[in-house]
């Protein structure tokens, strides 16, 4: 078997996985999309004075909506789910050795897996924010251009690495703490806002906005749904894109020392 | 009333003790709530750099909103939240038993059991943000003033009243892993003023599912903001909720059959 059909049959195993826990995940996922897009719809249409104002910091409501929208999008998608977290769980458990004994990476592994966990949550999450959009602003004219869609799938692809990476290296420190789930809940919170889900991150002061452009979290909405909406220029989405490259890399480096220095302190005892 | 003093005060000691053998983990249970206030006083910061008002309501009055926001939150997450998200593990393990055998009431014992000692410690952050917020905005009279805490109290009691209808569902459905969510989800509802909804939607937060009465009416009640309708609501619906839902949740408990056994 090749490396490649290794971790396709991982995926595979992933997908059943993941659809297993289709009715909680829909009720769930499905519930806090059409939830959270349409709350934000109805704050920006506050902000915007219900039509009264033309434009908000230079931005039209169109296409403000259409960002929060796909914001809440980019973030259901490339948010860290189930199997990141069960990391965690296999190191405290001891369930880890499963991994350790087979001929097979351990984060590569992963990876297929959660791979396979937002294949079921796409499609889903792209449904409900459309049902959200439609029952908020019925009358709005929402322009989608394919050609932007295709612009900003290598971020969508790339946040989700990065959303998974920041994720897997937090459970990591199970080999050294007892309990990361509330670094993980931290984390989810912080991304609302640092990833720019419930604003674009283009409102943010200056001094704030040159910082989150070095940051790694804009990827995961800010970037994909700025692109979609027209707010970020075309001609700035190379320099993004290395950026973004950097990031992934910088943090599989990372990822790769944690998981280095704690499998050294790992013991998994069988009963 | 005396007696549920006394046993809740042993909880309370014991969930101290308890949090004090694992630190980190109530270090980091209390950052949880201060990221969250963040994020949410950043988001209506950001706004304002743009602009004086949102749906009326200026930056100093959105600060008192978000300051009773925190509060009725952190009262909730501090009392309630911990034993609410126990529930569906109660059930399937059948611990519920334990607390229908005790000579005390079983809605008490399932709401009040385990206090969060991290979110006592949020409740000072909370209450640090609404003194800075009636720092830039007084409240509307003397008698808003005093009215204040009795509409705080009644948010938290429609909070509770929510998560007894939830628990209630958990205890009738059995397999409710996750059915806690659906309170958090819902809840996003009421963590914005209500005067950003439309009309229609207004109306349901007030008198079909009144998470406008968490934080929105308290705060239109200290600034002088709420109409007599949105009072009187603001006093009666909340109490009424907390009667429904206890009667729902001790009725369920009927249907309850000790699963793990």
């Amino acid at each position: 078997m090749s490396y490649l059909q290794v971790y396709a049959s991982i995926a595979r195993v992933g997908l059943s996985a993941a659809l297993m826990y289709r009715t909680n995940f829909l009720f769930t996922a499905g519930l806090t999309v059409i939830v959270g897009v349409t709350v934000q719809l109805f704050l920006w249409l506050a902000v915007y004075g219900w039509g009264q104002r033309a434009t908000f910091a230079g931005v039209p409501f169109a296409q403000m909506a259409l960002y929060i929208a796909c914001a809440t999008l980019s973030l259901g998608i490339t948010r860290g789910g189930r199997v990141e977290r069960m990391v965690a769980e296999e190191i405290r458990t001891g369930e880890l050795v499963r991994y350790l004994l087979k001929p097979i990476a351990h984060g590569p592994a992963t990876f297929a897996m959660a791979v396979s966990e937002r294949i079921v949550t796409f499609p889903v999450v792209l449904l409900l924010a459309l049902v959200a959009v439609g029952i908020t602003l019925p009358w709005l004219p929402l322009h989608v251009g394919i050609e932007r869609v295709l612009l900003a799938a290598p971020f969508l692809v790339i946040g989700m690495a990065l959303n998974f990476l920041m994720g897997l290296g937090i459970s990591y420190l199970a080999f050294w703490m007892d309990e990361v789930w509330t670094l993980h809940v931290i984390k989810d919170i912080s991304l609302w806002f640092l990833s720019g889900q419930l604003m674009p991150l283009s409102l943010l002061p200056y001094e704030l906005r040159i910082v989150s452009e070095w940051l790694p979290f804009q990827y995961l909405a800010y970037v994909p749904a700025g692109i979609v909406a027209g707010l970020i220029p075309v001609e700035e989405l190379p320099l993004f894109g290395l950026r973004a490259i950097a990031w992934c890399l910088l943090l599989m480096g990372g990822v790769a020392v944690v998981w280095r220095y704690g499998l050294r302190r790992f013991g998994g005892y069988g009963g | 009333m005396l007696i549920g003093l006394r046993l809740w005060g042993l909880f309370l000691a014991q969930a101290l003790s308890r949090e004090m053998e694992y630190r980190l983990h109530l270090w980091l249970s209390f950052l949880i709530d201060v990221v969250w206030y963040a994020v949410q006083v950043g988001l209506f910061e950001v706004i304002y750099l743009h602009t004086p008002t949102v749906a009326g309501w200026s930056r100093a009055e959105m600060a008192v909103f978000l300051g009773t926001l925190f509060v009725v939150d952190a009262l909730n997450m501090a009392l309630f939240s911990t034993n609410f998200w126990r529930i569906p593990q109660y059930v399937l393990t059948g611990e519920l038993d334990f607390f229908l055998l005790k000579p005390v009431s079983p809605f008490f014992l399932v709401f009040l059991r385990y206090p969060s000692v991290a979110s006592f410690l949020n409740l000072a952050v909370a209450l640090t943000v609404l003194g800075y917020a009636f720092s830039l905005t007084s409240p509307a009279s003397v008698l808003a003033a005093v009215a204040y805490p009795i509409f705080i109290v009644n948010g938290l009691l429609c909070m509770l009243s929510f998560q007894a209808l939830i628990g209630a569902l958990a205890i009738r459905i059995l397999a409710a892993e996750g059915i806690q969510q659906t309170f958090h989800i819902l809840y996003q509802f009421g963590m914005k003023p209500d005067s950003i909804y439309s009309p229609i939607l207004r109306r349901i937060l007030l008198y079909v599912f009144p998470m406008g009465l968490v934080a929105s009416v308290p705060a239109q009640v200290v600034l002088g903001r709420a109409s007599e309708e949105v009072v009187l609501a603001g006093l009666v619906i909340p109490p009424l909720l907390l009667l429904v839902s206890r009667f729902l949740f001790l009725r369920a408990l009927r249907y309850y059959t000790g699963a793990s056994a």
